[in-house]
């Protein structure tokens, strides 16, 4: 591991992308950066765009709607990248999700699409849960770094 | 304490204010249906618009199946006697379900006329806007009145490039640009599109599609029953969970012969005021953030961390707080957690209170906010805007007065006030919504002190709902006026055979493009943000835009080789 991949491990950056939650994870999640919490102490940072994140912060199950963009959104990441599912709708669909009949409008949790490397349940999880979260994906970031 | 209806209140309708009706029923609190021919809906629009000047909260429709389809029409008449809420309704043929649009009489049927008739497939004439409201782009049928045509299959192989392309353009307008914001935009968390055409800087037109969030939560409440839709309810949106939970509840107690004890009521007031709270604070935060005034965005996410700790001590959750029930609440607020709950809040007034002096007074604030994104008083009534949007706009409308929910909201019991502002831009409604948390104070402060001091139920166990009941319930959200409009099944007594949910952004998100005509490009996020826009609550229904209708839609590379034709010129 050069000296380069340990700095971004030290300073690794935050894509949120929002797939039709209710909102509450989310606003956990900016909780989470804001004073109280303040995940920037980890050296995280919400970045504007894909382009420039390290890690993936999904919360919500996905409308079907979301489809196309939550896998193009997937994609611009750049490798390697890790995956943080927050909620419980974005850990299995959670009440939204139904069998039989199935829901019209959604397809399930973002792992039928993208490949999830850190679940954090709960609704909603409380900020100190999703920092939890952040900090296993550092960890997995850390592996797959090493491993390139 | 028990909500009745006044008895007369049927007759008063017959009388003074629609004698052609076909028949009248009278629901609970205040609420009459009158039931007319379907080309008569027009002229009960106008009637009603222009001469009572009634505000139209919803249009919808029931599918019933093999009796044909059920338009209804919800207005509110709260500067009236009793504060009347009337429901008109006309059956439509199932086979034919047509019947003329009020759209161009009053405004704020747009949308939900375009809502109804891609959900349930009823055709009405002469809309001005037919395009689809909700549904994905490639869904073929109505939801609801049909299943699924044999052999499709989403399977999203579309791809974004081709779902959303930018509206067409001809070449005559080469000289203006159209810039699509979204589906995610670093501004707004959530997903939409605002199409929107600038010239050099300035905004020319302006439109919104929104209906990623759909999630179908209407049809899932009709599935599981009135029990689990207060939880599903809360779920609509996770920032305004207290304001669904109680409109939601409201409307469900409405359709029986409801009484809830006064100390749940004081409960559930408590809540939505903390619930306001936090969500005002959180709005401003998102604002400063938007604007570049990363104080205000630290300082108001700072105070709002003590909000949650009082909402999280109080039910033991700081999004969804899961205590709406049916006849009372579930969760109690002990005396002495009441007592120091009330100290916090004490203390944190004082904070709002400098807070408010801060947000008035700042040159960041005043200089990127004043002017930005008007809307007067006549725009505010006709585009149908709601909560702070409306009286940031000099316009005195807050369900908690009009139309009033089932908790303590009654001026002569607890002292509050309505805020408007003549600023009629975003500053006024920052300096609403400010002004508007320290009233949440002042209500939550007398909330705990009655709690504080006295002990009691707090649930008495709900009567069967009857068979066939309908309710109308009203809240003011955060972010306005929140309508429910629940059917009972006529079989199962536990379940609903409708659930229709108009939220305060599904308004104000539809005059979004009236306040961005004008402006910078640089000012479109913070004149969306300025309307607190949730689009987890919009879209609990679903959206497209089909095109058809003649209109050819382009390829990506058709539309590139356009665009290189006209740049060549």
């Amino acid at each position: 591991m050069g000296i380069m991949d340990k700095a971004r491990i030290y300073s690794p950056w935050l894509y949120h992308l929002h797939c039709g939650g209710c909102n509450g994870c989310d606003i956990e999640t900016l909780a989470a950066l804001a004073p109280r919490f303040d995940v920037e102490r980890f050296g995280v940072q919400l970045v504007p765009s894909p382009r420039h994140a390290d890690i993936l912060l999904t919360t919500g199950c996905v409308p079907k709607q979301f489809i196309p963009m939550v896998k193009r959104i997937y994609e611009q990441v750049p490798a390697p990248k890790v995956v943080v599912a927050v909620g419980s709708c974005a850990c299995g669909g959670s009440l939204f999700y139904d069998d039989a009949p199935e829901n019209y409008a959604i397809l399930g949790h973002p792992d039928l699409l993208i490949p999830v490397d850190v679940y954090v349940p709960g609704c909603a999880p409380k900020p100190e849960a999703i920092i939890n979260g952040v900090v296993q994906g550092i960890l997995k970031l850390a592996e797959k770094r090493s491993k390139k | 304490m028990k909500f009745e209806t006044a008895p007369d209140v049927a007759e008063y309708v017959k009388k003074e204010i629609y004698p052609d009706g076909l028949e009248y029923v009278p629901l609970r609190e205040n609420r009459v249906i009158v039931k007319v021919a379907p080309g008569d809906l027009t002229k009960v629009a106008e009637l009603f618009v222009k001469k009572f000047e009634a505000r139209l909260i919803h249009a919808t429709a029931v599918d019933l199946e093999l009796k044909g389809f059920e338009v209804l029409h919800i207005y509110d008449f709260s500067k009236f006697k009793d504060r009347l809420v009337v429901i008109v309704k006309a059956i439509v043929d199932k086979d034919s379900p047509e019947f003329p649009s009020i759209a161009n009489i009053t405004w704020q049927a747009t949308w939900a006329e375009r809502e109804m008739k891609e959900l349930l497939g009823v055709k009405p004439s002469g809309m001005p806007d037919p395009r689809h409201q909700f549904l994905p782009h490639e869904w073929p049928n109505p939801v609801e009145s049909g299943s699924i045509p044999e052999g499709y299959k989403f399977d999203g192989s579309t791809t974004a490039k081709e779902m959303y392309l930018p509206l067409r353009m001809p070449i005559e307008e080469a000289y203006q640009t159209l810039i699509p914001i979204g589906p995610y935009h670093p501004g707004v968390i959530e997903g939409q599109i605002v199409y929107v055409k600038v010239e050099g800087e300035q905004v020319v037109a302006a439109d919104i599609k929104t209906g990623f969030h759909h999630r179908g939560i209407m049809k899932l409440i009709e599935r599981r029953g009135y029990n689990k839709g207060a939880f599903l309810a809360e779920r609509v949106c996770g920032i305004c969970s207290a304001a669904h939970g109680l409109a939601y509840i409201t409307c469900t107690e409405n359709l029986y012969e409801s009484e809830v004890p006064e100390r749940a009521l004081y409960i559930r007031t408590l809540l939505a005021e903390l619930n306001r709270m936090h969500s005002h604070l959180l709005w401003v935060g998102v604002v400063a953030d938007v604007i570049g005034w990363k104080t205000g965005f630290m300082l108001t996410w700072g105070l709002r961390e003590r909000v949650m700790d009082i909402i999280e001590a109080i039910t033991g959750n700081r999004v969804n707080y899961g205590i709406w029930r049916m006849g009372g609440v579930s969760r109690d607020v002990p005396q002495e957690l009441a007592e120091k709950a009330k100290r916090t809040v004490d203390a944190l007034r004082e904070e709002c209170a400098k807070l408010l002096l801060l947000v008035a007074d700042h040159p960041v604030v005043k200089s990127r906010l004043i002017g930005v994104g008007p809307l007067t008083r006549a725009q505010a009534y006709d585009g149908g805007a709601v909560g702070p949007v409306a009286r940031a706009s000099d316009w005195k409308i807050d369900v908690r007065i009009d139309n009033p929910p089932h908790a303590i909201y009654d001026p002569k019991v607890i002292s509050w006030e309505v805020i408007t502002d003549d600023h009629c831009d975003t500053f006024g409604r920052t300096l609403v919504r400010v002004k508007e948390l320290l009233v949440s104070c002042s209500i939550v402060s007398q909330c705990l002190e009655y709690l504080a001091k006295t002990t009691g139920d707090i649930r008495i166990k709900p009567k069967t709902v009857p068979l066939g009941a309908e309710a109308v319930g009203l809240n003011e959200a955060p972010r306005g006026e929140l309508a429910y409009y629940i059917r009972a099944s006529d079989k199962d007594s536990s379940l609903p055979h409708t659930v229709r949910i108009r939220t305060p952004s599904y308004r104000n998100n539809a005059i979004i493009p009236l306040m961005l005509v004008g402006s910078n490009l640089a000012d479109v996020p913070v004149v969306m943000g300025s309307t607190d826009q949730c689009l987890a609550c919009t879209d609990r229904l679903e959206v497209i835009d089909n095109r058809d209708g003649g209109r050819k839609i382009l390829t990506w590379d058709q539309l590139v080789n356009l665009s290189r034709r006209a740049s060549r010129w």
